[in-house]
């Protein structure tokens, strides 16, 4: 009593601070202010709300008071959601900030006392079954209007902060109830759409709309979404243009910072651990699932727009504009004049290209799964291609490399080329960087694929793009190598013989179909050249098969696939070899150059015949379910707990509001 | 009989007309009318018009009365008068001895001859033309032939003679002797589709002293009439032509006699009525030759009397098309005192069109009879106020439109306003003036009836305003009744005053004075009553005409208050009308005012018109003559057929403007925000529809916030002012080619266009690696895309009205140039009728630009290359036999597979896969009909028999389209622009076309076009100008030279605009990438040495090369290496990069001292020295040469003024340049000398050791080869 007494004469800020505690307390032992004081919301919307101990508060609950407390926290949750509905009172601001961080503790702290108590839902506890769709349609309606208002920034940021915090306050989406309803809202995703169209918005909300997007399109994804329909339909240039962007922003902040980091250390491998240690931020979210810092969302955000909308292809290489990281990052980053234009393809192969240097976690190989999913996306959509292929349309691509103990890296920029090539080069660089023990099968094949699927359009479309093919043959050959030489082990985990098919026939389009799309008749030279050199490794390949072919194995029916697939290669050398022994005992030679065998195969072409393979230059269209829908179910769940992870660390800045209008 | 006196044309061509027309009769009515405006005469004395002709009307037997009339006092004192004016005499001369030969020509006389002669004579009898100096007159013969050429080729043939009338319709002109000239000159009335753009203006003077005043040629005043002569009207038509001359003649006549008669004794003499011109043309235009078009009668009622007047009928279409444009205007000075009332009636399948222009100073109603409307304009200045009563027989609607233009008039006429009170109709005044007129008036319309009408109009308000102004009318009536008797004195009298006219009056008022003279005159003189006249003249001048010569107004215009005076008003007026025009002079004030700006504090009136053009307050004043202007200068009337607004039911009496629809039209309009229009989901049938209806709502309702996103490009709407009143929706309320009503920036969206594309440039040129450039340029245009399409067009292209849809990002290329970086972007545009009340084609949905990649899938198998494509084709289906073909199969089972995939519903697509995959399935059905042999083998394909191909076969291909011609070279990052530039331009087009979504709209079109910054471009555009003058002349002369002048647009001082000329690359590059001679090049591309095709690429090359040569002696172009000399698909040479003429040259290192660039290579192709070729090439060199030089003057002019700005690198040694430059064109030379003289230069170019060392010293300093 003597305290309460002096704390109101003299620690009035401090008795303020505990009002909203003793009220917090008071509601929840179930009295009801408004009773006794009709002005009771009015007042206690402008206190500051503890979020965290209102969450706290609540989960000291047990399950039996929750059925007691219902009309109080119903009550308490429809009064947040219409406060906001009040434009008209002075403090309105205050009030729907105050109001958007109540409502964040209220539903986490629900949340966390009906994880515990089973039986009771989310729903029925916040609003009640019969109210909720008026409630939550009240509060996305209120909440579209405040984020496509004139509001303060800080507002609408309270807002989007809040409205994550509730679309992610089950760890798996499809739990949260909620979520039905703003999936199902007509015009909150136009909001967030909105947002994303206009610069200053996007700059400040993109990534936060992107996540929200991403979480929207991802609930419940097994049956129709209402969202998912309609990002596919999507055909505003502004609001993909935007949609681009944000994911651009966010890539290259992460490029960004790698750079960075990187220039901050001196050393490459200290910078690369160093990074790395940076990226995948182990705490109690860790044990190498947390991706935070990655923008896995802008990712999974990225995926659903190019496997939804095929209008958004037109945006992959629209320059970046106005959300260089120099907005985001604010200070010492390079002006923008000095930055190369780049666009959201060149973006995301450097992005790409950083991810998958180390891909040792579980975690980190989704991500670069998760990437190459993408590329696949775009190296099936025609419209991509021929942007790709574009020769007028060149961009200078960073990408970067991990040194190794074969090779130096050069810090050289390359020069700008048509984005293909620099596709190509980033998946030369990925086959020949992770010919592990371990080796990740999955990623292999999805790399090989999307090669394959670039090799189809060109050769299809007739065109010829001015690329050095050789390092992708070597890179081929490579593989070959390795698969032959780990077979054994690899054997044990995957059908090394189906890579193995996949690079072959790739070899076989150069063969029988180069005039399509090589530029030149000397590169088809040097591909001759390429193979007779290694010949060695196409016998080794050949007699692998010949040995799982005839013994009936697994891998019987893929081992005689591919030695049927082989039989261009062995006519080849079959054919040349013989010519080249020729050649060399009559000139007398012991090591021939490279001239001299390639003059040798240019005389030889005649009566060489090849078959055409059947089916090789075909490949299975990229889909979702069901080879992929447990992998995105598992990565929304990263990308859940990150973004809490992240919103609980980030603190809306108030006192604008706080001194404009006061 | 060659007398000098123009009398003798005129009165014969006179007299055919009034044959023609049959007027003949009417020299009674004639009279009468001569008398009634007599008393206006009192007034407006200075205006004489046109005298000779009355004269020759009244004489039934031609020459020997005219030669006695001739002589009469008046001539000699006239010219003792002007003969201080040489060179304005001189050009009279020229342009009386143009008028003589054109005669003589028709009677088939051959054009050398006759010329002397007249001139001669004339020089005798007049004592000016004496001191013409000799060469003067050398050139006036030279200018002669043009003027000879042009007048041909102006006048049809039938009509030729009537048309002589009509160069003849010099006015009589007085001048007095101690105020300079005065000149007022009534503009012209286009005809042609867009109605009436006239200008009206007569400028006013006072004589000082009356007492020094003899009657007529004592005191001869002048007054310069040229109403209703332009080209337009010769073109248009020739009948309609004779009518208005006709009719204008006549009352020049009358107000002749007026003068003759009253002037002495009148107080009205200091008053000078600069109305009169406009009344004139007002008859003109009401009066019509019944025998061209369709005769209509139509009853007009003057006060009470009825006079019958027939409103004839110029050509059918010319009606329709006019008809259609009906337009009011009002001129919103406010002191404007003249209105145009455009009258437009239609009758079924005729309409009539007069145009009435009726001097508003004196307020006069006309109320018309039948159907007919009166407008009533009041004018807030003095209250002057014009009605005009457009009578229209019988006919359904009659629209009226009265605009006003008198700005000039009001301007500059010193004339004191006496402001009559009568404000809108004075029926008082009418009723006053009748009591002498009506007996004359239904005494001659039973006759005849045609100048009737307007005669009495004109009377009318003459009386009137002597009426209201000075002295009682009784008086003047007095006066009128004694003109009625004595025809014969009067006749006399008026061959007297024709005598005086000043040659360069006539000359100024002939046809042939055209922009040139106008420019030359406008600087040389000094009198303002010359520029004055100059400056009226102008507004009757094709707009495309002066346009050419807007650098040099503008110069002039910074340069020379005086003129700028004059000027003024024109540019001002101009701007009104047009945005492009307004844009054209803010930049152009801007890049040549530069200097004056540093100079003083105090603005420049240069500067203060730009930043007056910029606020964009120059815009048409009020509704009614936005109205008008924009039927002025939109010829898209035909198109719209009927009236453009709701017929005025029955006659609007006294109608004034109220009474016009303009409530529908000021439809106050919402202004949302554009993107709520645009948005309309089209294809968002996803889902329900009524989450369709509420999405959109919701969209305009919440988030359409209007707010202006001008010059912000990420905004999608930089271009965008706001202005919506071209869509649809609003289209709908009002006629079709109503202006925009919403007030929005007009100028601001074109402006930020240029603005972007110059920061373009500027970034450009901040990124110091050049393989970033290209990367940069991309991401730059795509940003701009964004914003596009919208109303913006490329200046360059500024007189094919279009907008902008689109710039192909990947078609821009970054041009060569060592630090600045100009790039080149190929626009896709939509030709329209008007760029501002065109309505901006929606973006298409990005949807549309997928599908059409996608069904360009279907192509693209064949379409790698297209002119090796038929060949890979062909080689492909002899394979195809022993392989599948390439794509055909493949493409199966991928499209079934596909459609599968999509069918399977995983994803979320929705119905429009549907069609996608419809697509598709007609895709795969229709290849296996084109393509039975690939459907054979894809059969066998399937039932897995091997299928063998030969390596060699493969490689053979592939070695074959190595080898393969090519559209382009290859690319090359060092130099982008190369293979870009090597793609013809026709292939290009169609391929951009192709691929764009907007490419099915009908007028698309694509403009290439460079963008520099950092240079300036003023010399390049005088170089234009000199460019396509030599070219026009010698077209003329029909010298077979070859030039392309490339466009030049300057935005600033060091930024600009450039048209390329396609299908060109620089023999730099084609030495580069092909590695060959000159010669060599040729063979290649054009066939052996003998060829067709060879042997029209030599031509071609030997005529540009020698134009080219020319130019480059006669304006001495500097910095020839062979980065600037292109080479195009036809094998012309043409020459770019202007930046080093006249005085200037690259570094003055005394490099390049040879007269041209002629290098052995160039030789060689044309065949060695000894060749056909290169005589041929001589040929044209000296007959080139030969026909600038008679034309130097106007060449010399152009560079003249230019140099009175001084500013640009060119002029740096001076007045020394121009005279070099003259110099260069050796008029004193015989042709024998000129033709040893060009010898001379070729050898000295051809053996230059300058030339070579300079291509060296390029190649070591900018590897140029």
């Amino acid at each position: 009593m003597s305290l309460r007494k002096t704390s109101t004469h003299s620690l009035g800020k401090k008795q303020l601070k505990e009002k909203i505690i003793q009220i917090y307390e008071q509601l929840l032992q179930g009295e009801d202010p408004s009773l006794s004081n009709s002005n009771f919301w009015d007042e206690f919307f402008l206190l500051k709300p503890k979020p965290s101990v209102l969450e706290t508060e609540l989960s000291k609950l047990r399950g039996d008071q929750l059925n007691y407390l219902k009309p109080i926290i119903r009550s308490l949750f429809t009064h947040c959601v219409s406060v906001l509905g009040e434009s008209n009172s002075n403090s309105h601001h205050i009030k729907i900030c105050n109001s958007f961080q109540t409502m964040v503790g209220l539903v986490d702290g629900v949340v966390k006392l009906i994880k515990t108590e089973f039986g009771y839902d989310l729903l029925d506890a916040l609003m009640g079954f019969e109210s909720a769709t008026r409630v939550i349609n009240d509060l996305l309606h209120n909440s579209s209007t405040i984020l496509t208002g004139e509001y303060p920034k800080c507002v609408k940021q309270s807002c989007i902060h809040a409205l994550l915090m509730i679309m992610t306050s089950t760890e798996i989406i499809s739990k949260n109830k909620i979520m039905e309803y703003i999936v199902t809202n007509q015009t909150f995703l136009e909001s967030i759409f909105w947002l994303l169209s206009q610069t200053d918005t996007r700059i400040e909300f993109g990534h936060d709309c992107l996540i929200i997007v991403t979480l929207l399109v991802n609930f419940e994804k097994d049956r129709p979404n209402d969202c998912a329909v309609r990002l596919s339909l999507v055909d505003d240039h502004l609001t993909l243009n935007g949609y681009s962007q944000a994911i651009t922003a966010g890539l290259s902040e992460f490029c960004m910072q790698h750079t960075l980091s990187s220039e901050s250390n001196s050393g490459w491998l200290h910078s690369f651990t160093s990074m790395v240690g940076s990226m995948f931020i182990t705490d109690e979210h860790g044990k190498n699932e947390s991706l935070c810092g990655t923008k896995v969302g802008l990712l999974v955000a990225f995926y659903e727009a190019i496997h939804l909308n095929r209008n958004f292809m037109t945006t992959l290489a629209n320059t970046k504009t106005d959300t260089s990281p120099c907005n985001t990052l604010a200070q010492n980053v390079s002006s923008p004049i000095q930055m190369p234009p780049s666009n959201l393809l060149v973006t995301f192969l450097e992005y790409s290209s950083i991810v998958m240097q180390d891909i040792k976690t579980e975690s980190s190989s989704n991500l670069v799964k998760l990437c190459f999913i993408i590329l696949t996306c775009i190296a099936e959509d025609q419209y991509a291609n021929a942007l790709m292929s574009d020769p007028h349309l060149v961009f200078r691509v960073q990408i970067h490399r991990v040194p190794m103990r074969h090779r130096k890296i050069s810090q050289d920029l390359s020069p700008p080329m048509p984005l293909v090539c620099a596709l190509l080069d980033l998946m030369v660089e990925f086959l020949m960087t992770h010919l592990t023990k371990r080796l990740p099968y999955d990623i292999y094949m999805q790399s090989v694929g999307i090669i394959h699927r670039l090799l189809c359009y060109q050769k299809k479309s007739r065109t010829k793009i001015s690329h050095d093919w050789r390092q992708l043959w070597s890179a081929f050959f490579t593989v070959l190598k390795f698969l032959i030489s780990n077979e054994a082990s690899l054997l044990k985990k995957f059908d090394i013989f189906q890579l193995a098919l996949q690079i072959v026939n790739m070899v076989n389009l150069f063969i029988t179909y180069g005039d399509t799309f090589l530029l030149t008749a000397a590169s088809y030279d040097e591909l001759y050249y390429e193979i007779i050199r290694c010949q060695q490794t196409f016998e080794c390949l050949y007699s692998l098969t010949a040995r799982y072919a005839s013994n009936s194995g697994d891998f019987q029916s893929s081992a005689s696939k591919l030695s049927f697939a082989l039989v261009n290669v062995r006519a080849i050398l079959t054919h040349f070899t013989p010519k080249i022994d020729e050649f060399l005992t009559s000139q007398n030679i012991s090591t021939p150059t490279e001239e001299q065998i390639i003059e040798v195969v240019r005389e030889n072409y005649e009566s060489l015949t090849l078959k055409i393979p059947d089916s090789f230059d075909q490949f299975e269209r990229f889909s979702e379910v069901p080879k992929y829908s447990s992998f995105f179910t598992s990565i929304i769940r990263v990308v859940i707990k990150d973004t809490r992870y992240n919103l609980s660390g980030k603190a809306i800045d108030f006192s604008p509001i706080l001194t404009g209008d006061q | 009989m060659w007398l000098p006196n123009v009398c003798v044309v005129i009165r014969f061509s006179c007299q055919t007309l009034f044959q023609q027309t049959g007027f003949r009769k009417n020299k009674q009515i004639l009279r009468k009318e001569a008398q009634a405006s007599g008393e206006r005469g009192g007034m407006g004395v200075m205006n004489l018009k046109l005298a000779t002709e009355i004269s020759s009307e009244f004489e039934d037997q031609p020459s020997p009365t005219e030669g006695e009339k001739c002589t009469p006092p008046g001539g000699v004192p006239y010219f003792r008068q002007h003969s201080r004016n040489r060179s304005l005499d001189s050009a009279q001369v020229l342009s009386c001895f143009h008028h003589h030969h054109h005669h003589h020509d028709q009677s088939g006389s051959e054009l050398g001859s006759p010329v002397q002669l007249p001139l001669s004579s004339m020089s005798t009898k007049s004592h000016s033309p004496s001191v013409i100096v000799n060469d003067r007159i050398m050139s006036m013969r030279q200018q002669h032939c043009c003027l000879y050429h042009d007048f041909r080729t102006v006048a049809g043939e039938s009509h030729s003679h009537d048309l002589s009338s009509t160069k003849l319709k010099c006015t009589c002109a007085a001048s007095s002797d101690d105020s300079g000239i005065c000149s007022g000159a009534s503009g012209t009335t286009g005809s042609e589709t867009d109605d009436l753009n006239c200008s009206v203006a007569c400028d006013t003077y006072d004589d000082d002293d009356d007492d020094v005043k003899v009657p007529d040629s004592d005191s001869p005043r002048l007054s310069f009439d040229s109403a209703v002569l332009t080209d337009d009207h010769e073109i248009v038509d020739e009948g309609d032509d004779d009518a208005l001359e006709t009719s204008l003649d006549t009352v020049v006549l009358t107000r002749c006699l007026g003068v003759h008669n009253s002037c002495s004794d009148d107080d009205a003499l200091q008053e000078v009525d600069p109305e009169v011109d406009l009344d004139l043309t007002l008859i003109n235009d009401e009066v019509s030759t019944p025998r061209a078009g369709v005769p209509i009668t139509t009853l007009t009622e003057v006060g009470t009397t009825p006079v019958v007047c027939t409103l004839g009928e110029m050509d059918q279409e010319k009606d329709s098309s006019e008809s259609g444009s009906v337009t009011v205007t009002e001129s919103g000075s406010g002191d404007a005192a003249t209105t145009n009332t455009n009258v437009s009636s239609s009758s079924g399948s005729v309409s009539l069109l007069s145009r009435i222009r009726v001097n508003a100073r004196v307020g006069k109603s006309q109320p018309s009879c039948s159907k007919n409307t009166s407008l009533t304009s009041g004018n807030g200045n003095g209250g002057n106020s014009a009605s005009t009563g457009a009578p229209s027989s019988g006919i359904s609607t009659s629209n009226i439109a009265a605009g006003m233009r008198s700005k000039l008039r009001l301007n500059f006429g010193k004339g004191k306003e006496k402001t009559k009170g009568s404000t809108s109709s004075t029926p008082p005044v009418v009723e006053s003036t009748e009591t002498p007129k009506t007996p004359t008036d239904s005494g001659v319309s039973k006759s005849t009836s045609t100048i009737t009408t307007t005669a009495a109009v004109d009377s009318v308000a003459g009386i009137s305003a002597n009426n209201s102004c000075n002295n009682g009318e009784s008086e003047a009536e007095k006066k009128s009744d004694d003109v009625c008797d004595n025809a014969e004195e009067a006749k006399t009298q008026f061959t007297e005053v024709s005598k005086p006219k000043s040659w360069l009056l006539r000359f100024f008022e002939s046809q042939v004075f055209n922009m040139s003279y106008a420019i030359g005159y406008l600087f040389t003189s000094k009198e303002p009553g010359v520029q004055q006249y100059i400056v009226n003249r102008m507004f009757g001048f094709p707009e495309r005409e002066v346009d050419f010569y807007l650098p040099q107004l503008v110069t002039m215009y910074v340069q020379m208050p005086d003129v700028a005076e004059v000027l003024h008003p024109y540019l001002v007026s101009r701007c009104r009308k047009s945005v492009n025009f307004s844009l054209q002079c803010a930049w152009l004030l801007d890049a040549y005012s530069v200097d004056c700006q540093t100079q003083s504090r105090k603005k420049s009136h240069g500067t203060k018109l730009k930043n007056h053009i910029l606020s964009d307050s120059l815009r048409p004043k009020d509704m009614k003559n936005f109205r008008k202007l924009a039927a002025v200068y939109s010829p898209t009337s035909p198109s719209s057929g009927p009236p453009t607004f709701p017929s005025i039911p029955g006659g609007v009496e006294q109608g004034t403007f109220a009474s016009f629809p303009s409530s529908s039209r000021i439809t106050p309009k919402p202004k949302t925000h554009q993107r709520s229009l645009s948005d309309a989901p089209a294809m968002r049938l996803g889902f329900s529809e009524t989450n369709l209806a509420g999405k959109t709502h919701r969209r305009v309702a919440s988030f359409g916030l209007p707010r202006n996103c001008l010059g912000d490009l990420t905004s999608g709407h930089a271009f965008d002012n706001g202005c919506m009143c071209f869509e649809p929706v609003f289209t709908e309320l009002k006629p079709q080619n109503e202006d925009c009503v919403c007030g929005a920036e007009r100028l601001s969206p074109q402006l930020e266009l240029m603005k972007s594309l110059i920061q373009i440039g500027k970034n450009l040129s901040s990124l110091l690696n050049k393989d970033d450039k290209t990367p940069k340029l991309i991401a730059e245009l795509n940003l701009v895309n964004l914003n596009l399409p919208a109303r913006v067009w490329l200046p360059v292209y500024g007189h094919t009205p279009h907008i902008i849809l689109r710039i192909p990002p990947q078609d821009a290329t970054v041009l060569n140039s060592k630090d600045k970086t100009p790039y080149m972007i190929y626009t896709e545009v939509l030709e329209v009728e008007n760029t501002q009340s065109v309505r901006i084609p929606p973006k298409p949905s990005i949807n549309n630009m997928l599908r059409h990649s996608r069904s360009e899938e279907n192509l693209v198998e064949g379409e790698g290359n297209p002119p090796s494509s038929t060949s890979t084709r062909e080689i492909s289906l002899c394979v195809s036999v022993e392989s599948p073909p390439s794509s055909s199969t493949s493409n199966l089972p991928m499209t079934a597979n596909s459609s599968q995939d999509l069918h399977v519903g995983s994803d979320c697509w929705s119905q429009e896969d549907d069609e996608i995959s419809l697509q598709y399935l007609q895709m795969k059905s229709k290849r296996c009909d084109r393509d039975t042999i690939s459907q054979m083998s894809q059969d066998s394909c399937d039932s897995r028999e091997p299928v063998f191909v030969s390596a060699i076969d493969i490689r053979r291909r592939l070695s074959e389209s190595i080898n393969a011609p090519k559209n382009t070279f290859q690319r090359d990052p060092e130099d982008p622009s190369a293979s870009v530039l090597k793609e013809p331009f026709q292939i290009k087009e169609e391929r951009i076309k192709n691929s764009s979504p907007y490419g099915q709209l009908v007028g698309w079109k694509l403009l290439p076009c460079i963008v520099k910054c950092g240079d300036d471009l003023r010399q390049e555009l005088l170089a234009y100008q000199l460019l396509s003058l030599l070219k026009d002349i010698w077209e003329e002369e029909r010298v077979p030279l070859w030039v392309r002048p490339c466009r030049i647009f300057v935005l600033s001082s060091d930024s600009g605009m450039i048209e390329p000329a396609v299908n060109t690359v620089s023999l730099h590059q084609i030495k580069k990438h092909s590695k060959m001679s000159l010669l060599e090049y040729f063979l290649q591309e054009f066939g052996s040495e003998k060829s067709e095709g060879f042997l029209t690429a030599q031509k071609n090359f030997v005529e540009s090369c020698a134009a080219y040569c020319l130019i480059c002696y006669l304006i001495q172009v500097k910095d020839r290496h062979n980065g600037n000399i292109l080479l195009d698909s036809e094998g012309h040479l043409i020459h770019i990069d202007f930046g080093f003429i006249l005085s200037a040259s690259p570094k003055n290192l005394g490099f390049e001292n040879s007269p041209f660039k002629l290098t052995e290579e160039f030789v060689q192709v044309m065949g060695g020295t000894g060749s056909d070729m290169f005589e041929y090439f001589k040929i044209l060199m000296l007959q080139g040469l030969v026909a600038s030089r008679k034309y130097s003057d106007k060449i010399v002019h152009l560079v003249e003024i230019m140099r009175s700005g001084c500013q640009l690198p060119c002029f740096k040694s001076g007045v020394s340049t121009v005279t070099s430059m003259k110099s260069r064109f050796h008029m004193s030379m015989t042709e024998e000398q000129l033709q040893s003289l060009v010898n001379d230069l070729v050898n000295q170019a051809l053996n230059s050791l300058t030339t070579t060392l300079y291509d060296r010293f390029q190649y070591f300093t900018n590897g140029i080869l």
